[in-house]
């Protein structure tokens, strides 16, 4: 599962932070509730994939201090949503092509 | 590794006492992360200031379901992953940045090529309202060597004369090289927005990387005075362009003088 995940992180990191910007621990926390606990990475590879979503230019960044405490939080750029938008439709046309194949009688 | 996490409470600039978390396994796992970080310093320590609040924030989520500060604090640490593996991945490999400052630099380069293509076709507005004399012809009374009007007069043999010729060459120059180069610069970028595409990111965000950003600001921002100066030089001091009309300057194949082109 683990490794699966790793391959569409930064998918799901977008998809996470299309809702509203957030701060990494924010970002894995989001990831375990909203996946009912089953996307239980080491939390330490949320923040190699915010960096490189960052310097791809689909993530913004800055720091925001919130009850005394600094925190760098994260938003999608414009181009963040559309390759958001670009890598959703791209994965339902995969999911949708394995669940054929799946589905096909043997 | 043995967890000593505990509560202590510090005091704030504003007055307001927060109850801050320290431990010593997370001291130890910042320093080895720290020792494991390759970069800039400034990337370095926004990492360790940010793997630091995570940690904190692990640790009070940790204390909130009912764990001691210890056992909170061991498990952040556990749950963050080895620091060795946490580094590999944010480091960033030498291959990786040459293969981005090449993408902005080819990135630049279309940028300029589209440029001058640009350049080429402001020419031809002006060409469409003053004719090829006004947009090219030298300054009346320049003179040209014997050598530029033999060159000019084999690329040009229709021309009846050298400023003819002269003429020619220039429009050759201005507009169809030009032209050219616009053309060679809008595939140029095209091909980098397309694997810009390919790799989740797009032509803008490569141009606005602050490495594309200053270089291309610095570059174009001198070209711009340069051709600005020649531009104003070649108008005050030469005075002569933008004839309306009237013939090409007369030609004295023997005295070279000024002449803008080889």
């Amino acid at each position: 599962m683990n490794e699966r995940l790793k391959g569409n992180l930064d998918l799901l990191v977008l998809e996470v932070l299309a809702a509203r910007p957030a701060h990494g621990y924010d970002v894995i926390v989001s990831l375990r509730d909203r996946s009912a606990g089953a996307f239980d990475l080491p939390e330490g590879t949320v923040y190699p994939a915010l960096y490189r979503l960052e310097r791809s230019g689909l993530l913004a960044s800055s720091w925001t201090s919130e009850s005394g405490r600094r925190r760098r939080v994260y938003s999608l750029t414009a181009t963040g949503r559309r390759a958001l938008a670009a890598q959703r439709r791209q994965w339902r046309e995969f999911v949708s092509a394995v669940g054929s194949v799946l589905g096909a009688p043997a | 590794m043995r967890a000593t996490g505990a509560l202590e409470p510090t005091t704030r600039a504003s007055g307001k006492e927060v109850r801050r978390l320290t431990g010593e396994l997370i001291e130890r796992y910042l320093d080895e992360l720290q020792v494991r970080l390759s970069g800039a310093p400034r990337q370095i320590r926004r990492t360790l200031r940010e793997v630091e609040e995570h940690l904190h924030d692990a640790m009070e989520a940790g204390l909130a379901r009912g764990l001691d500060a210890g056992e909170a604090e061991q498990q952040a640490v556990a749950a963050f992953g080895p620091a060795a593996g946490v580094a590999r991945a944010c480091n960033v490999s030498t291959w990786q940045l040459l293969r981005s400052l090449a993408a902005q630099a080819l990135a630049l380069v279309g940028v300029a090529l589209v440029a001058v293509g640009l350049s080429g076709a402001v020419i031809a507005v002006m060409v469409a309202a003053g004719g090829r004399v006004f947009a090219f012809a030298d300054p009346a009374g320049t003179r040209y060597s014997a050598a530029d009007c033999a060159h000019w007069l084999g690329q040009h043999p229709r021309a009846s004369s050298c400023a003819q010729a002269a003429l020619d060459e220039a429009v050759s120059d201005g507009l169809l090289q030009r032209s050219g180069a616009g053309v060679v610069g809008l595939i140029v970028l095209a091909a980098v927005a397309f694997l810009a595409h390919r790799n989740g990111t797009s032509l803008r965000a490569l141009l606005t990387r602050p490495v594309a950003a200053i270089v291309g600001a610095t570059a174009f921002g001198a070209a711009g005075v340069v051709l600005t100066n020649l531009g104003g030089n070649a108008v005050l001091l030469h005075a002569g362009n933008g004839r309306v009309s009237g013939s090409p300057p007369p030609e004295c194949p023997w005295s070279p003088r000024w002449s803008s082109r080889p």
